[in-house]
């Protein structure tokens, strides 16, 4: 199937955070179709239905209500089906119990959600544009952390 | 020693004796002597009718006669020799007769006929004398043979038997009394110390809140020591010991513990220290702790040793640690909560405050009045301040963490560091940094770079306008001892000890322990920023290393602030 766009998935509870982060795509000059969701039982409910399209790259927030982001995670990993998603960990926490966790949970990138619309837009246009078969082989946990 | 007395006794009787029968074999010799030179000068006067020759027949005479005389005391005791003495003296009698005889002849010649015949005569009574002296002599002799014999004998068993007797006597004597002293002295001593030990245990029981007590398999009872008695709130001895006293004590969900505990007794060797809380007889609420040991006596008897200690006080004290422990731990997890608080629930408002006034900066600001503006500049720099405010908390919280590990650090290469990142101030303050040579110390190497980077961010950030910040960073080994402010705080051993000294705008003496507390601020916020975090975080830093900080300063002169790191971590 030959798309013009990239899919992206973004699940955080956080309504203001799901409105910057489509406000910066909308500025951000490269196609992609948005689709975000509230927590992440609704992201497993649509992504378990047979029809649903899967996204390129799934931003997963961490601190959510009803079912986290490492939950998520984990079980995203365990099902083969998922395994060209890529997950960017999408998180106010920079802790490095966190950063520890999900990087060998099997998480591809590590995002700060920074506190300026510019540098998001910057973030996020710069994990659109990687190439992530590539990034995934040479993943470790030096560059785990995306920094701006 | 009655037998030795006789028996010296008879032996100086002896000896007097065989002295005795000598004596007179002497005096008869002399006897016979004296007779014979009378014998001879009665010839010598025929031949020279010398009146000195009579004189001394005379007197040889009355020498024979006193030697008689002398004799007859002296065998006084002897018939048989007194009656041989009689007949010597018959003799010698009838010798001076003819003697006397002589004397009073007119014509003396050896041709006169009568001269001639009172010789013959003369000689004829010596051969008799002679003879019976002779027989005196030799019984005499064989008395004194006798009597030798006798002594020697005598003589001769007595050092055997005295020293015999003596040494045995001795032996004996010494033996029993070495033994019945020795026995006393062993009683003695084991009495004593009997006697100690049983105080002494007596003793370490009362000190030490524990009795003893003893079940005997044998005959199947119990005793119990004084202070077993007293644990349980009873007179010493007051009734007969048995187990069902600790039972009776024990509270009502403890007894059945303690009866299972004390059956162990028929099924193993040791029971294990437990613990029952009792009522004791004084109606006190106490914890005891019994153990117990089978036990064999010297006779192969077995006994059940056991030791009931009074816990109470030890168990409360423990529980009171627990109780404390639990707090403290309430405590710590409040504080990690804060410290996700501060990381994530705190940020997350703060970063979409952040978000928004960047997103206005960017479409909205520039149609703002001048007001509008300015509310809109001071709310930029209040959430700046804000988020200062929150990363430096964290990183408070973050330094307190004591998992970081320690490595020998050259502090020369920390400080080069701290340098590199103040760079932009320092050349903005255009500030004149001097750093003597620093040593090498077992240390947590990002936190010391940070102590570093502190104390002159400080030195940068309070220096006096216009005036370039100097700071002269200096370190040398000191013992604690020669320390002010180390031997005030009784700190021993070896440190090295810091000094950053400031030509800054300092602080008056008051503030010089207050500056070290968490948001401590001596400035006025829009004069100097900072968050008072600063040198808390030191302080903090400090007490991870064992060091110690302290400052020194003066307003308008310029701060010193100095810290201690041991030198073995």
């Amino acid at each position: 199937m030959n798309k013009e766009y990239t899919y992206i998935i973004l699940v955080d509870d956080d309504e203001d955070d799901r409105l910057f982060f489509s406000e910066a795509f909308d500025e951000i000059k490269i196609s992609t179709k948005i689709r975000t969701f509230k927590n992440g039982v609704e992201l497993m409910d649509y992504l378990n239905t047979e029809e649903s399209m899967l996204p390129e790259i799934l931003f997963l927030d961490l601190n959510m209500p009803k079912k986290n982001g490492i939950e998520c995670l984990h079980e995203i990993k365990a099902d083969p089906k998922f395994s060209e998603i890529a997950i960017a960990i999408y998180s106010t926490s920079s802790s490095e119990e966190h950063i520890e966790e999900t990087f060998v949970s099997g998480a591809n990138i590590y995002i700060k959600k920074p506190g300026d619309f510019d540098t998001l837009k910057k973030v996020l246009q710069e994990v659109v544009t990687i190439n992530w078969q590539y990034q995934t082989s040479g993943l470790n946990k030096e560059n785990f952390l995306l920094k701006m | 020693m009655g037998l030795t007395y006789k028996h010296m006794e008879k032996l100086s009787d002896n000896n007097r004796w065989m002295n005795h029968s000598l004596e007179a074999s002497l005096k008869i010799e002399k006897l016979y002597t004296d007779l014979k030179d009378v014998e001879n000068e009665r010839r010598n006067y025929i031949l020279t009718k010398n009146i000195e020759s009579k004189n001394l027949i005379i007197n040889y005479k009355k020498e024979a006669q006193n030697d008689i005389a002398d004799l007859r005391k002296s065998l006084a005791d002897n018939p048989e020799q007194l009656k041989k003495l009689t007949h010597i003296e018959n003799l010698v009698n009838e010798k001076f007769k003819i003697v006397d005889q002589t004397l009073e002849e007119k014509n003396l010649s050896f041709e006169n006929e009568s001269v001639k015949k009172s010789l013959i005569s003369g000689r004829i009574v010596m051969g008799r004398i002679g003879a019976s002296i002779k027989e005196m002599v030799r019984i005499e002799s064989n008395l004194h043979t006798q009597r030798k014999n006798q002594f020697f004998f005598a003589e001769k068993s007595t050092p055997i038997y005295t020293y015999t007797l003596a040494i045995f006597s001795l032996g004996l004597l010494g033996y029993a009394f070495f033994r019945i002293y020795d026995e006393v002295r062993k009683q003695q001593k084991i009495n004593n110390e009997l006697e100690l030990a049983l105080k002494t245990s007596k003793l370490a029981e009362t000190i030490g809140h524990y009795g003893v007590w003893i079940y005997d398999y044998k005959t199947g009872k119990y005793s119990f020591s004084d202070n077993q008695y007293r644990i349980l709130g009873y007179e010493p001895q007051s009734f007969k010991a048995e187990k069902g006293i600790f039972v009776k004590h024990a509270f009502l969900k403890d007894a059945e513990t303690v009866e299972k505990e004390f059956l162990k007794k028929n099924t193993t060797e040791y029971i294990a220290p437990f613990s029952f809380r009792i009522l004791r007889k004084d109606g006190a609420e106490r914890i005891l702790q019994i153990t117990a040991k089978k036990v064999w006596t010297e006779t192969e008897e077995p006994l059940l040793l056991g030791i009931t200690s009074d816990v109470t006080e030890y168990t409360r004290n423990k529980e009171k640690l627990e109780e404390t422990n639990r707090n403290l731990e309430a405590n710590n997890k409040e504080l990690e909560s804060f410290n996700y608080i501060a990381s994530h629930d705190l940020q997350e408002p703060l970063r979409k405050i952040e978000t928004f006034i960047s997103r206005i900066d960017a479409k909205e600001a520039s149609h703002f009045s001048d007001a509008g503006k300015e509310y809109f500049r001071r709310m930029k720099v209040a959430a700046k301040r804000m988020r200062k405010l929150i990363d430096d908390l964290l990183h408070f919280s973050r330094t307190s963490r004591h998992e970081y590990v320690f490595e020998k650090s050259d502090l020369n290469v920390l400080m080069t560091n701290a340098l590199e990142e103040l760079q932009q101030k320092i050349d903005e303050k255009n500030a004149l940094i001097r750093v003597e040579k620093l040593p090498e110390l077992q240390v947590i190497p990002f936190q010391i770079q940070q102590v570093f980077s502190n104390l002159i961010g400080n030195s940068l950030k309070y220096s006096r306008e216009n005036i370039p910040p100097e700071i002269s960073v200096s370190a040398e080994k000191i013992n604690a001892k020669n320390e002010a402010k180390l031997f005030e705080k009784n700190i021993q051993g070896s440190f090295y000890k810091f000094s950053f000294k400031d030509n800054g705008i300092g602080f008056e003496k008051e503030y010089e322990d207050q500056i070290f507390n968490l948001f401590t601020r001596l400035h006025g916020k829009t004069e100097y920023e900072g968050t008072g975090i600063g040198l808390a975080i030191c302080k903090k830093i400090m007490n991870n290393h064992n060091g110690f900080i302290f400052a020194e300063s003066e307003p308008n002169k310029g701060s010193t602030f100095t810290f201690y790191l041991p030198e073995n971590h």
